[in-house]
């Protein structure tokens, strides 16, 4: 029998607890916050040293330095048509009074939205069937590695060819670079699950479909949330790039149609708000998950 | 072994035998476990006593021999039956009272409708006012009074202990050993107790199954012979005593021999574990 090395402290403080009366039970509740703070003093991550607000005020600071660096090189160097941070500043009221910049924004926007959707659904579900049903991981694994690994932007002349210049082209585009990584990953995820958990499922007689809903999908969420952080940005790579060759209404042609015909300004402030766009959507995936599950606990961020 | 039936037994393991390729693990198993009765499984560790167990229950299907839950053969999970994991199991992403309430609502049964069950078991298990914490904000041992009072939550006619108290600190594991005992008491089922801990088969068991050997066959089954309810004071009665150093010494005699033989000389020093905790 495996002797015990007791840590004596915490089991004298619960058997205490426990002692105190039938009913007691050792409250070792580990803080309100997510996650107990033992994982922390355990974790061997490289911490910075530098508070929250230090590095907010030097994360500033290098983007300005950058920035500086673009425009005084463009100021020395450059024909003077070539775009620079104070130029692009200069050019957002122009762009944001311009309604094709609105309807250009609205379109890849929506599109990118409306793909990304279709992707985390049919990805999800297509992953989930791959990472538990071995022979179809069989069947479709190698098509899936093979599309993930070559650049799609390859396909976009035959897209255009199926859809035509259409913005049914952009969207498949945008669902074809979404998918991939969310396939990958579920499918990753959903074969990562504790045989525990498989077991408790066969003891209690759940049908496959609760099994696969009830524990396999929640329990490959972190893959999930990978797929869908690395979703959103080849979605936007899909639709700039589908729009840079199909030349319908959005961002992309925006961005293609200013910088060619030397309001290049114009375009960078485009590029700002494909940026901008990205990020927030991120955001907006992190809050969802913080509210809808509370149990997960992401790794701390860097 | 003298088990006279004169009830129908709960469980019955009849003659089991289970290989991994060409090796056997458990040869020639048999025993049964009577209403109301708990029977301990120890044996050395890697003696297939968590394999047998998950033939017991179906989740595993034996080489020979034949497993009957209340008189019918199992092949896969049966009715009935519930399970305690050494790791207790919990979805971490359901909340306590989920998680208790997990095999009523796959049964088809509303968390509506569970919910008196379920904060019956809250209370039966001590976890009040941790109804709607999730498992990573629960230390071990109440997340194993969270993995008990889900198998409870089924009213299982026999219940399966998978080394239950195995993760937990030493006195977690004894305050949840009176705990277990405690709650037995109000139920009328049967009980297999697996655990590497002989202190803890003695405890738990009416009867202790002894595993030992290679492959593993029952070496003895113990009468431990001392009536309910058992409390803290029993390990320090007589018969606790003799019964836990017949069977400490039953399941350490081939590692003991092995210990000694062929290095006795220069490993005079290691002397073999304590057989007690103090």
């Amino acid at each position: 029998m495996s002797a015990d090395a007791p840590d004596i402290r915490a089991e004298a403080r619960q058997v205490r607890q426990a002692g105190a009366g039938t009913r007691a039970i050792p409250a070792e509740r580990s803080g309100k916050g997510r996650g107990p703070a033992r994982k922390d003093a355990d974790s061997a991550r490289v911490e910075g040293r530098v508070s929250p607000w230090q590095a907010t005020a030097l994360r500033v600071g290098a983007g300005i330095v950058l920035l500086a660096i673009w425009q005084v090189g463009a100021e020395l160097f450059a024909p003077s048509y070539i775009a620079t941070p104070i130029g692009a500043i200069g050019a957002i009221p122009g762009v944001l009074g311009d309604s094709s910049f609105w309807s250009s924004t609205g379109a890849t926007l929506l599109a990118i939205v409306e793909g990304l959707a279709i992707a985390v659904v049919a990805g999800t579900i297509i992953g989930l069937a791959m990472g538990r049903l071995p022979d179809l991981n069989r069947i479709l694994g190698m098509y899936v590695g093979a599309f993930y690994a070559i650049p799609l932007i390859a396909i976009v002349p035959l897209i255009t060819v199926w859809f035509g210049y259409t913005p049914q082209a952009r969207l498949a585009m945008i669902v074809l670079e979404a998918v991939l990584p969310i396939i990958y990953n579920v499918a990753e995820g959903s074969r990562q699950v504790s045989s525990v958990y498989l077991d408790v499922t066969r003891i209690h007689h759940v049908p496959w479909w609760r099994v696969w809903g009830g524990v396999v999908f929640p329990n490959a969420t972190p893959y999930v949330l990978a797929g869908i952080d690395l979703a959103l940005g080849r979605a936007v790579i899909g639709a700039v790039v589908a729009e840079y060759v199909t030349a319908i209404n959005g961002l992309g042609y925006y961005i293609i149609f200013n910088v060619r015909s030397f309001p290049e300004n114009q375009g960078v402030v485009a590029l700002v708000v494909i940026v901008l766009f990205a990020l927030a959507v991120r955001a907006l995936v992190n809050l969802t998950v913080a509210r809808v599950m509370p149990w997960y606990r992401p790794a701390k961020e860097a | 072994m003298t088990a006279t039936t004169q009830t129908e037994p709960k469980i019955r393991v009849d003659h089991l035998v289970k290989q991994y390729g060409g090796r056997v693990v458990l040869n020639d198993v048999s025993f049964d476990v009577r209403p109301g009765e708990i029977v301990s499984i120890v044996g050395p560790s890697g003696c297939g006593k968590t394999t047998l167990l998950r033939c017991v229950v179906g989740l595993m299907r034996p080489t020979e021999g034949t497993v009957y839950i209340s008189g019918k053969p199992v092949s896969e999970p049966p009715e009935g039956v519930a399970m305690v994991f050494q790791h207790f199991g919990l979805f971490p992403w359901k909340t306590v009272s989920a998680n208790i309430a997990y095999g009523l609502t796959a049964q088809g049964i509303s968390r509506k409708e569970a919910a008196p069950r379920v904060s019956e078991l809250v209370r039966l298990v001590g976890l009040e006012g941790f109804e709607k914490s999730y498992p990573y904000q629960l230390s071990g041992g109440m997340q194993q009074r969270a993995g008990l009072a889900r198998a409870l939550a089924v009213s299982p006619g026999v219940l399966v202990m998978d080394e239950p108290f195995a993760a937990l600190d030493a006195q977690t594991r004894d305050v949840l050993q009176l705990e277990l005992l405690r709650i037995w008491q109000g139920l009328d089922a049967a009980m297999l107790f697996v655990t590497h801990s002989i202190d803890e088969a003695v405890l738990m068991g009416d009867r202790v199954v002894i595993l030992r050997g290679s492959p593993s066959t029952i070496f003895d089954i113990v009468d431990v012979g001392i009536p309910g309810p058992r409390t803290r004071a029993v390990v320090d009665s007589d018969r606790f005593r003799s019964a836990r150093d017949y069977v400490w010494s039953a399941v350490m005699q081939d590692e003991l021999a092995a210990l000694a033989k062929p290095a006795a000389s220069q490993t005079a020093s290691l002397s073999p574990e304590a057989p007690t905790q103090h």
